[in-house]
């Protein structure tokens, strides 16, 4: 393996971790997909407690979106949320929940 | 009669438990953070790090950097871990032998996990140019940390252990062993194994180049498999098969400072002082026996 052939492993590694297909390539690339959405979720939960409260049961989902739409690009997960807020209020599903944005904006500024 | 100096045990410290450990920093010598929590420069952090450095000694271990990835370490990361050892004065700075990150449609998409590498030619090029990157930006030898990984079918050329020797040799750079990933491997191992996984994780261990290893990590895990393998989530006390690994490895190793990890799951403060408590037992066993041998 050369490094080009090494890039497009790694190209194709991350690829499958955040690929939103429901199979997994392989069992062990199912707990990478685990990880990823698992510890995302604990990271937007940890900073945006009120906003998921409102969620309610629907947080999974919206986060999980959220990471699809967005990706993950920062080093420390506590900056995975930086358009949390943004996300929220495009979602037209959510505008039973007017302020929720709002209450997104300002625990994302506390936190930081 | 040489004076020896004495076993170095720390734990992780983690969020929920700071207030707590602040409280109680007794039977503790050191705390090890993940480096990437603290790269915020709050206020409220600063003065969090300088409560910590007046109670104990610091380790910096960074699970994010994904030295082994091909595209290099980001410079602001990079500039904010410099920074963090120069407030913490960390006795020792860690990563781990991994990557993280890929370039994917023009967006650079970061895992904020351990990912395997193919042992070869070309990731040890790349993870020995990365770890030069740091240790010549910090001014200062950093430790690798082996992994537990779960990808199957992935093409080595290398053994693991020849792998991390040869980045040793080529880098200068120094070894944290995980013992808790070792077995982990090993209980993962879906072939017919001749041994046991004890024993193959002390083989495994014989095969690593003793002096460059500065730092042993312990840890437990759910024993429930998922997707057909065990997962090092650090849930759990350290098993019975880690603490006679450790009992088994000091004697190649020496005396190194020994770190409880537990991430998830967390138990109250005083579970963790206690789990130091046996890891510190067994290093004072191990001294002792080489004082009688001394003598």
């Amino acid at each position: 393996m050369d490094l080009a052939q090494l890039t497009d492993w790694q190209h194709q590694f991350i690829s499958a971790a955040f690929a939103t297909d429901q199979q997994a390539s392989s069992p062990g690339m199912a707990i990478y997909r685990n990880n990823l959405v698992l510890t995302h979720r604990a990271s937007i939960m940890a900073t945006f407690p009120r906003a998921c409260q409102f969620l309610g049961e629907n947080t999974h989902i919206a986060v999980y979106r959220y990471l699809v739409t967005y990706g993950k690009s920062s080093y420390d997960w506590a900056d995975c949320g930086a358009h949390f807020a943004e996300y929220l209020a495009l979602q037209p599903e959510l505008a039973h929940l007017p302020h929720i944005a709002a209450i997104a904006q300002y625990e994302g500024t506390v936190s930081n | 009669m040489q004076l020896k100096s004495q076993p170095q045990i720390g734990v992780g410290l983690r969020h929920p438990h700071y207030e707590a450990a602040l409280a109680s920093p007794q039977g503790i010598d050191f705390v090890e953070f993940h480096a990437e929590n603290l790269f915020a420069r709050s206020q409220l952090q600063q003065q969090f790090i300088l409560d910590v450095v007046d109670r104990w000694s610091v380790s910096l271990h960074g699970t994010a950097m994904g030295l082994g990835s091909v595209i290099p370490p980001d410079a602001n990361a990079l500039y904010a871990l410099g920074d963090l050892v120069r407030a913490s004065q960390p006795i020792l700075v860690s990563e781990h032998v991994c990557f993280n990150r890929a370039q994917i449609s023009g967006q650079l998409l970061h895992g904020g996990d351990l990912y395997p590498i193919p042992y070869n030619n070309a990731s040890l090029d790349v993870l020995c140019q990365h770890i030069d990157i740091v240790q010549e930006h910090l001014q200062r030898p950093i430790l690798l940390e082996n992994l537990s990984a779960y990808l199957e079918n992935i093409e080595h050329e290398y053994s693991e252990s020849e792998f991390l020797t040869l980045m040793v040799q080529r880098t200068g750079c120094q070894l944290l062993l995980d013992l808790n990933n070792v077995l982990i491997n090993e209980y993962n191992k879906n072939t017919q194994q001749t041994f046991t996984p004890l024993q193959n994780a002390m083989a495994f261990v014989a095969g690593l180049p003793a002096d460059a290893i500065k730092e042993i990590h312990l840890a437990g895990f759910t024993p429930t498999k998922i997707n057909g393998q065990y997962v090092d989530d650090h849930a759990q006390p350290v098993t019975d098969e880690c603490w006679q690994l450790y009992t088994q490895t000091l004697p190649i190793t020496g005396l190194v400072p020994t770190l409880i990890e537990w991430d998830n799951n967390l138990p109250d403060w005083s579970v963790l002082q206690s789990q130091a408590q046996l890891a510190r037992a067994i290093a004072q066993e191990y001294q002792e026996s080489t004082m009688c041998l001394e003598k």
